[in-house]
């Protein structure tokens, strides 16, 4: 049944389909009947999935710097494409400006843990830096994979 | 990362001197830097479109990271918004350093920040 592919994005992105498709799919959920703000549809897209990232491009082909830093450093943890919901703001320009009221953040990429606001680039590298993301990862149940391959060198 | 020592702060225009008054009058910082990134990013030497910037204040002390990161943002919300008409003369890309003097103290290593590779930060 085609409605229930129209829920979330997140559900979307878990079958697999097409950038330019999930996008276009997107975009057709996206206006609110009255004043066109996305903002409803963006607070069930942070409740989605457990990680998800507002960006610029895709995490197999990031457009920018700032966005690809973000990408790399959730899959240096372990984190795959399939369990973390990934937006590309370039797809929809709605998308682009209202996430950025409803975060109250200006700039892109952002991370959501759990429908929370965690921070962009700067936030993201210096939780990496300090063990932070391994610890804020635990907290919503995934086991990153930097503490996997600690716990193997002590045996 | 570069000690604060060495550090280049680039081109200073108007908006890098906005960006310094703007966070000296809301922060009060004992040490600010403002570094001009925006090389490489189209608009040529003076171009004013990419910023790190590294603001020690004792405003930060017992705040979290990401409403330190907040408080910058707030402080330079015209700056930051591109929805104006006057876009092209607005921060596309920001970078935040936001420490305590004491934080600053023990370390003033600035990270780099990631390469760009097209698109900045909005």
């Amino acid at each position: 049944n085609l409605r229930c592919l129209f829920n979330t994005t997140a559900s979307l992105r878990q079958c697999k389909l097409s950038p330019t498709l999930s996008s276009l799919l997107t975009s057709s959920l996206s206006t609110s009947s009255t004043t066109g703000s996305m903002h409803d549809k963006i607070a069930e897209m942070v409740k989605a999935n457990k990680v998800v990232v507002f960006m610029k491009g895709v995490p197999e082909e990031p457009r920018c710097g700032f966005s690809n830093a973000v990408i790399k450093i959730l899959e240096f943890h372990g984190l795959k494409p399939d369990v973390y919901s990934a937006h590309n703001v370039l797809d929809n320009e709605q998308l682009r400006q209202d996430i950025k009221t409803f975060s109250d953040w200006p700039t892109i990429p952002q991370v959501y843990f759990n429908g929370e606001f965690i921070g962009g680039c700067d936030v993201l590298i210096k939780m990496h830096q300090n063990g932070e993301l391994i610890e804020e990862l635990k907290k919503i149940g995934i086991k990153s994979a930097l503490l996997a391959a600690q716990e193997e060198k002590k045996e | 990362m570069s000690s604060s020592a060495a550090i280049d702060e680039g081109y200073q225009g108007p908006l890098a001197s906005k960006i310094r008054a703007k966070l000296s009058a809301e922060l009060a910082p004992s040490h600010l830097l403002v570094i001009n990134e925006s090389a490489g990013h189209g608009a040529g030497p003076t171009g004013e479109s990419h910023f790190k910037v590294v603001v020690v204040s004792d405003r930060f002390a017992s705040v979290a990271r990401l409403r330190r990161h907040r408080m910058v943002n707030d402080s330079l919300a015209e700056e930051l918004n591109t929805q104006s008409a006057d876009h092209k003369q607005k921060i596309h890309a920001l970078s935040i350093v936001a420490k305590t003097p004491e934080e600053w103290a023990a370390s003033d290593a600035v990270p780099a920040t990631p390469p760009c590779g097209g698109g900045g930060g909005r």
